[in-house]
């Protein structure tokens, strides 16, 4: 700061007494100027931030020229920095971009600014260097995980989404880890293979999503964690919890035609296709899931019980979920039973007598494998 | 120029009436809604370099000054569009290549709400096959009644048939009334412009019946569950606002005689009648071969009649015109009946005990139908007789008509032959049941791949379908191939098809164990999509959805060319065959 001070000097000369103002040259003291960030308002900096600096004298109304010169540097003392300044301004307020790498394609670690400003006099003002830390961001990164269930055997699809904000996502690894349950249960973590889609939408610029195809062989409560790691160490964790059930057993959902009720028999006058057209399962659905080769279909099982035959006969080859009725085979008023069973992979054998329509291995009315349509050909 | 097609789309349309409607303030009047029709010109373009489209949006019941947000899609990208209106009515797209184009508008300004209005345009290649097919939905737990619709596969274009609404219907219930009263009953209800789209139901003994249905007039057969009350069917049956009736009436009484081929009374013959597609109540000849038996009126008349077991008769089979009157039924006199007891069933010159035979055949005139004073009608015949071979493999005592026949014989649990069987002059003595022959096609996808896990369905014909032998399903196994054996001297139907949605059905139409090929490619899919939106509105999930065959009759028109279960945003997937390019 420059103070100019103008003196009033009262005195004696002479055993005169004389009074009057005279001047000195104003004093002129270095100013002192400092460095601000107005921008990133956080205490720390980060490479790639965008700053915003502007320069401060101690006295406020004070003007001055400015020539700004920052450097990268490779150490946090800023000692070890490049030879030519990544960003200038003669302006007192501006910004640039904290770079992630410097000339010699080593990580930034601090930046050097460097400001000379003279004042409105010419003076060249004190201070206006300073050296900023600057840190590395961790990865970013989500995960996510989908499946058409969440079940022992079947294939579950997790999807990691990662980058790096200051070195881009080529900088980054993934470090995949599974915490089984207590039981310690197989596992396996693979690269979805390629002939399964990913379903997963595009990434985002500067962003990759890996995915991984996870399956428990064994009930309970897993874990699998995902480090994202990049070139200087920073590291994001995520975890994702994965409650892994049994295998059910098949449902039927769907069928035609109609089931009769209790005691009424379904007339069939014309040939009829009989068929279980849904049934819902963890891993053997029908339609089938497709997406990955672990996913089977049903296995469907039709026997008949002909007009006063005491014997319930398999339809043999008859695996499918359609079987054709022409009641032209059967004589009219006959009554006729014809059911299906089905099995998943599991095979669980159906526990009902042999007379009872339905049957549930799991004593669900909402869970059936076995129905009896009773018809009458007409 | 062709006449542009009209599309009238007509969004929130599914709000209904009924009770649960499942629409949203369903028990509000209904918020008046604009409508927007769009015309597209032409109404079948073919891709090409000069090809354009022009869309024409009619805005009815709308007020205010209007503003148009059109946005065109192919394959998810937005498509260029120019307006061909100054007041943006009326847009042009080029479309130089094939494909679904999805067609979506906004109308701004309306004092009336207009609802987001889109349509599909097919551009198709030159030369394309277009093939109309049965998009069929039934939705999960009875949330709305079955759904269908007529729809355009257009080859070699991904069909996106977009927004597809599913009405939700409305809770119906009626009371079932015969001639004496409330009667339980089977319903099925068919709305007249989608008779594959029916609802089935039972009537309660108290003739009680609760179904959901469209709000739209109904064709319903209704056969009662109590004998005696003839079956038939009301067209456009509509249950009104409140609990609806349907009144079944006392139908009309048909007698008639049957006699053998000796002019004999047939007595334990089982007669019924079909007149336009209802059943008869059912009768059983006595001992003087008359019967009694309600039937439906109407013009076309199908008489049955199946002979008792031992008979060794066919099942007579006649079409009249006539009204239905006084039946006289007569086997052909000529008709000549041979026993088969001694016949050796043999495989490779052994005896096979306890074989089973099922002599199948058909005869061109086997009788005669008389209806009234109209003149008799021939009656073809059908025989399905069974047969069982003793300990010795020497079959028991039955009757079959001399004739040109068939027998399946069963020589163990899927274990089956075809053999020719002719009692024109005779019985032979022996019939040979040759073992089953093994088959192994190869089965690959478009590319040459293997396909495990396809599965092959062998459906029997002829001889094999008459016998009432199961339709045989098979999965290509790890190697590529569906081993499997077959009966020899079988034909059958192949129908492969791919769960995992690799490839295309693929129908290989009457093959016998030696024309089944070594390998079958089956062809590149067309993909199939769209989203199931319950009253207009809500994502319907987990949905049963199929594409079936509209020029099918019979069984083969209920068997889905393919099918899947929509997504939880009523999203669905589906590949069926390509109809190609001529």
């Amino acid at each position: 700061v420059s103070v100019v001070r103008s003196l009033a000097i009262t005195g004696f000369v002479g055993g005169l007494v004389s009074s009057g103002c005279f001047y000195v040259d104003p004093v002129v003291d270095r100013p002192v100027v400092t460095v601000q960030i107005l921008s990133p308002m956080t205490t720390t900096l980060y490479r790639g931030d965008i700053v915003a600096l502007t320069a401060q004298y101690l006295e406020e109304d004070r003007q001055g020229t400015y020539d700004w010169r920052v450097l990268a540097c490779t150490d946090l003392a800023g000692a070890q920095c490049d030879v030519l300044a990544f960003g200038t301004s003669r302006e007192r307020t501006w910004g640039f971009q904290v770079p992630t790498f410097t000339e010699t394609d080593e990580p930034v670690q601090s930046i050097s600014v460097r400001l000379e400003s003279r004042d409105d006099r010419g003076v060249l003002a004190l201070g206006g260097v300073d050296t900023f830390p600057v840190a590395d961001r961790p990865p970013s990164l989500s995960l996510r995980k989908d499946a058409h269930t969440f079940t022992v055997d079947a294939p579950i699809k997790l999807f990691a989404r990662y980058s790096d904000p200051d070195d881009g996502p080529d900088a980054v690894s993934l470090d995949w880890k599974v915490f089984t349950p207590s039981t310690q249960p197989a596992f396996e973590l693979d690269d979805i293979p390629d002939d399964l889609p990913e379903e997963e939408p595009g990434d985002a610029p500067g962003e990759i999503t890996v995915s991984r195809r996870f399956v428990a062989h064994g009930p309970g409560e897993w874990t699998v964690a995902v480090t994202a790691r990049d070139t200087l160490g920073e590291q994001t964790e995520l975890t994702v919890p994965i409650v892994v059930a049994e295998d059910r057993p098949p449902c039927l959902a769907q069928w035609q035609p109609i089931v009769p009720p209790e005691a009424a028999t379904l007339p069939i006058a014309a040939p009829t296709v009989f068929q279980v057209s849904q049934v819902t399962d963890d891993l053997d659905a029908h339609p089938q899931v497709t997406g990955d080769p672990i996913f089977g279909r049903p296995e469907f099982a039709w026997s008949i019980l002909r007009a006063g035959s005491p014997v319930r006969e398999p339809l043999v080859g008859a695996i499918g979920n359609t079987v054709d009725f022409d009641p032209r085979a059967f004589t009219p008023g006959d009554l006729v039973e014809l059911r299906v069973e089905i099995f998943d992979r599991k095979r669980i054998a159906i526990p009902c007598v042999d007379n009872a329509p339905t049957c549930s291995v799991i004593s669900q009315p909402t869970c059936l494998q076995r129905l009896t349509w009773r018809l009458e050909v007409r | 120029m062709r006449v542009a097609a009209l599309a009238l789309v007509l969004a929130g349309c599914a709000q209904l009436s009924g009770s649960d409607s499942q629409s949203p303030g369903a028990d509000a009047p209904p918020a008046p809604e604009c409508r927007v029709a769009l015309t597209v010109n032409p109404e079948s373009p073919v891709a090409g370099p000069s090809t354009t489209v022009r869309v024409t949006a009619q805005v009815l019941d709308a007020a205010g000054v209007l503003g148009y947000d059109w946005r065109v899609h192919r394959d998810g990208t937005r498509i260029e569009i120019r307006p061909a209106q100054p007041d943006g009515s009326q847009i042009d797209f080029d479309a130089p290549l094939a494909g679904t184009y999805q067609i979506f508008l906004d109308i701004t300004g309306s004092l009336v709400p207009c609802p987001t209005t889109g349509r599909p345009v097919v551009v198709a290649l030159a030369g394309a096959v277009r093939e109309v097919v049965r998009l069929r939905v039934v939705p999960p737990g009875g949330t709305a009644p079955v759904h269908e619709q007529l729809r355009d596969i257009t080859g070699g274009v991904t069909a996106d048939f977009g927004f597809v609404g599913i009405e939700a219907g409305r809770l119906v219930s009626a009371t079932v009334r015969g001639p004496a009263g409330v009667i339980p009953a089977y319903l099925r209800f068919a709305p007249p412009g989608a008779p594959d789209a029916i609802v089935e139901t039972f009537a309660d003994a108290a003739g009680m019946v609760s179904t959901r249905l469209l709000a739209q007039p109904h064709d319903v057969l209704v056969i009662p569950s109590v004998p005696g009350v003839a079956p038939g069917r009301i067209t456009g049956w509509s249950p009104g606002t409140g609990p609806g009736r349907i009144d079944l009436g006392a139908g009309a009484t048909v007698t008639g005689t049957v006699r053998d081929p000796a002019s004999a009374p047939l007595a334990g013959a089982t007669v019924t009648l079909s007149v336009d597609g209802v059943p008869s109540t059912i009768a059983i000849t006595a001992s003087d071969g008359t019967f009694e038996l309600r039937a439906a009126t109407g013009t076309t008349m199908i008489v049955e009649v199946t002979p008792p077991v031992t008979s060794g008769l066919p099942r007579l089979s006649a079409t009249s015109q006539s009204a239905p009157g006084a039946l006289a039924i007569r086997y052909a006199a000529n008709l000549v009946r041979r026993n088969l007891v001694g016949m050796a069933v043999q495989r490779q010159g052994a005896p096979v005990a306890r074989a089973r035979l099922m002599v199948v055949g058909t005869m061109t005139e086997a009788g005669t139908v008389t209806s009234g004073t109209s003149p008799p009608v021939p009656a073809t015949g059908e025989v399905r007789i069974a047969a069982i071979a003793d300990a010795a493999g020497a079959l028991t005592s039955t009757l079959v008509p001399a004739a040109a026949l068939s027998a399946v014989v069963t020589v163990g649990d899927g274990d089956l032959a075809v053999a020719a069987l002719d009692t024109s002059d005779g019985v032979p003595a022996t019939i040979d049941a040759p073992p089953m022959l093994p088959i192994a096609p190869l089965v690959q996808g478009p590319g040459g791949n293997n396909l495990p896990g396809a599965l092959l369905e062998l459906v029997p014909l002829g001889a094999l379908a008459m016998a009432g032998v199961p339709v045989v399903h098979v999965t290509v196994g790890g190697n590529g191939k569906a081993s499997t054996s077959l009966a020899a001297g079988g034909r059958y139907d192949l129908r492969f098809h791919d769960p995992r949605r690799r490839a295309a059905q693929l129908v290989v139409a009457d093959r016998s164990t030696a024309t089944v090929e070594t390998a079958y490619r089956l062809r590149k899919g067309l993909v199939v999509t769209g989203t199931l939106l319950l009253g207009g509105t809500q994502p319907l999930g987990n949905a049963l959805v199929q594409i079936l065959c509209d020029e099918c009759n019979g069984v083969a028109r209920a068997k889905p060319v393919a099918e899947a279960v929509s997504d939880a945003a009523g999203g669905f997937v589906l590949v069926v065959p390509d109809p190609g390019t001529s």
